[in-house]
């Protein structure tokens, strides 16, 4: 047992002293603040030069208020506190409609081209009017850069609330009355009402997106993550001491299997180790934003537990694979498949998100490999599963594994000590079957 | 007590039988040589005394013990080829294969074996910026670093230079002193001869010479003169000489059997002048030549 504990060391240290394990740790946040950095960035770095956009209005009635809306925004919403421009001016100038459309439109579009325009918009005749009409219900925006949707997004408020207060007026209707008659409805996710310890009755608790979104999606990668870190890991360094020979070194010291079992536990710790700093920096910053409580401690013990089982049952496919290969290229063509597995369930992560207790969820929660990630993720679900499940997962799981265990632990003596050809998948069946 | 007890050893590969009935006693405390041909089954056999491999048929005994893994804390094991993680620190290596052998604290141990290897200033590198006799002479102190009872080196010589040669060499006699019983297979056969108290050939997967280096040579008689002439070319043409290897200074004659050594000196004395001229024992050199060369494959 002593020797299992100076192999878990070793592996242990090999991984976590590694520069990629720290790369890992690192880059994981590092790129998530990245990206949001990256977009305020660019959000800052906005084209805030002024536009001007022509407006022709056969209506005749709408460009006053649109342009007094336009300056009204240009005096108020363009610079932050500090005086600095963050956003582009819109300034209207009005076009007398022509009699040929088609000539003005062509001569809009030079002056775009010219650069005298940022664009131009059509507003048709009847825009205001309170009945439908065929060609007159138009509002078009020419530009020449299609994708800048700055000045089309602001100008769709505006031009609703002014051409519907004209709609109302033309037919006699109060404005007020219509609003009131027409208010949206608005559904607010909720949890669910609950009684606290002193018999209280606790309000329930708005349901955000975050809540119900991205912490189970988190939890979801966290477990993927942890798996995927330390266990190729491994594996790359079993093919190294096939490599250099170490293999015969360590089994004239050690027997194969426990061995296997040293190194098993060295990546667990190594997954435990990533979780644990993983958890811990995010409850660090959730409490920065006073959101501590989506961090339960329930659903911290149940990922290390799954954490755990997760990394033995694949750590100890990985130590096959890598003890059956002599190549990292070998190695690479009997991971497909584990892969595969190892991915499934983030290919399910949305709808088992949205709907945890839907059958589809709870069958492939019981599916072994899927497990550990399956579940946490559906834990991560407000209101939860019934208890039962991520219970009855555990043995579950822990029965798959020590099978993998004891099939990985016989392709791993047979498979240490062969050198060149990478085996098939059928013969490493074989060795498993005879071993 | 032996060390290892070996009878009736039998492993195949396949079609190809790399130990045929293999039986072999080493004395505890015993320097022996294993020497043989590439791919004649030096390393097969020594696997399997390991117990990395396991034996098709036979039986093999390690201090009276046929254990069932190579797993053991009485035998220190140097690979033919070498076992080092490259980006380990040596030191670390060396504590790493202590430990796995049950040396809880072994520090003061690899210090000691570092200064006499002439590797002091090295323990804090990593194992990729050693020389190749460097690495070699690590692999050596992990090996032994444990204090064995039974050493097994295959092939720890190859790839010294003359001092690290000399160093290893009195390491391994030692460990001889220090009680160890030590096994080591080499393609050096002057190191054979002067090192080891009994020597094993393997050829083609079977025992061929298996004893002290005096009852090897016992075996073959004194049928081989030394000499140093005027004019080497005469000597071919005797009668009596079977096969004469010209070393320049030195023509070293094997004679046929039965013949005088008396009535060639007699011949050469009325052909050219003398320098020299001694009546030997076969060197095991020749003697592995005379079972593994050319003229013994085609006859």
């Amino acid at each position: 047992m002593n020797k299992v504990l100076v192999v878990f060391q070793r592996e242990y240290l090999a991984q976590v002293r590694s520069k990629s394990f720290l790369v890992t740790l690192i880059m994981m946040p590092l790129l998530m603040a990245g990206s949001i950095l990256v977009q305020s960035l660019v959000g800052d770095g906005v084209d805030t030069k002024d536009r001007s956009i022509a407006i022709v209005d056969r209506t005749g009635v709408l460009f006053d208020s649109l342009k007094a809306q336009a300056d009204a925004r240009n005096a108020k919403d363009v610079d932050d506190e500090n005086g600095k421009r963050i956003r582009p001016r819109f300034l209207l100038t009005s076009i007398e409609p022509a009699a040929d459309a088609t000539k003005q439109e062509l001569d809009l579009s030079k002056r775009v081209k010219n650069k005298q325009l940022f664009a131009f918009v059509e507003i048709g005749a009847n825009l205001t009017g309170s009945q439908p009409s065929k060609d007159g219900d138009f509002v078009r925006y020419y530009s020449d850069s299609p994708t800048d949707r700055e000045f089309v997004r602001w100008l769709y408020a505006p031009l609703n609330q002014l051409a519907l207060s004209k709609r109302f007026e033309e037919a006699n209707l109060s404005m007020n009355v219509v609003e009131g008659a027409i208010r949206p409805i608005d559904v607010s996710n909720l949890g669910l009402v609950t009684v606290d310890e002193t018999g209280k009755i606790k309000d329930a608790e708005e349901a955000d997106r975050l809540t119900t979104f991205l912490v189970p999606y988190g939890f979801c990668m966290l477990m993927f993550m942890s798996v995927m870190v330390s266990g190729p890991q491994m594996m790359q360094n079993i093919i190294e001491e096939k490599m250099q020979r170490i293999a015969e070194v360590l089994i004239g010291s050690i027997p194969p299997f426990q061995l296997m079992l040293g190194k098993l536990l060295g990546v667990m710790a190594v997954s435990l180790t990533l979780i644990g700093l993983y958890l811990a920096g995010g409850y660090v910053v959730a409490d920065y934003y006073d959101k501590s409580d989506l961090l339960p401690l329930s659903q911290v013990v149940w990922m290390l537990v799954y954490g755990l089982i997760a990394m033995l049952m694949f750590g100890s496919i990985f130590s096959a694979i890598g003890a059956a290969c002599s190549e990292i290229k070998d190695a690479q063509s009997l991971m497909m498949p584990v892969m595969i597995v190892v991915v499934l369930p983030l290919m399910l992560i949305v709808p088992v998100i949205q709907a945890p207790n839907s059958p589809l969820a709870t069958w492939i929660s019981f599916f072994p490999p899927a497990t550990p990630m399956i579940m946490v993720t559906r834990l991560a679900v407000p209101p939860g599963i019934p208890l039962w499940q991520p219970i009855a997962g555990i043995p579950l799981v822990l029965v798959f594994s020590v099978l993998c265990v004891f099939a990985a632990g016989r392709v791993f003596r047979i498979g240490l000590l062969s050198q060149g050809k990478a085996p098939k998948l059928g013969e490493l069946m074989t060795w498993v079957v005879r071993g | 007590m032996n060390a290892v007890e070996m009878s009736g050893v039998t492993k195949t590969f396949g079609a190809i039988t790399a130990v045929n009935e293999l039986s072999l006693t080493v004395p505890t405390g015993s320097v022996y040589g294993f020497i043989g041909p590439n791919g004649s089954g030096k390393t097969t056999t020594i696997r399997m005394i390991m117990r990395i491999f396991y034996p098709d048929r036979g039986d093999i005994r390690v201090f009276g013990q046929a254990h069932s893994t190579a797993a053991t804390d009485r035998i220190g094991y140097l690979p033919e080829e070498r076992g080092l993680y490259k980006k380990m620190k040596v030191h670390d290596v060396l504590s790493f294969y202590a430990r796995l052998k049950g040396i809880n604290n072994p520090k003061s141990d690899i210090d000691s074996w570092l200064a006499k290897m002439g590797l002091s200033d090295w323990g804090g590198r990593r194992v990729e910026t050693l020389s190749k006799g460097m690495a070699q002479k690590v692999q050596f102190i992990g090996a032994v670093v444990s204090r064995p009872e039974l050493v097994i080196l295959d092939e720890p010589f190859s790839g010294l230079d003359p001092v690290n040669l000399d160093v290893l060499r009195d390491a391994i006699l030692g460990l001889k002193r220090q009680g160890s019983t030590v096994i080591f297979s080499t393609h050096d056969m002057s190191a054979a001869e002067k090192m080891c108290d009994q020597i094993f050939m393997i050829y083609k997967g079977r025992k061929v010479l298996d004893g002290t280096l005096a009852s090897i040579q016992d075996q073959y008689g004194s049928d081989t003169i030394r000499l140093r002439l005027d004019d080497s070319s005469c000597v071919s043409s005797l009668k009596g000489v079977d096969r004469v290897a010209d070393f320049g200074n030195y023509q070293e004659v094997r004679l046929t059997n039965g013949t005088d050594p008396q009535q060639v000196l007699t011949a050469l004395a009325s052909r050219t002048r003398i320098g020299l001229f001694e009546v030997a024992r076969p060197s095991l050199h020749d003697i592995f030549v005379r079972i593994a060369g050319p003229e013994a494959q085609a006859s």
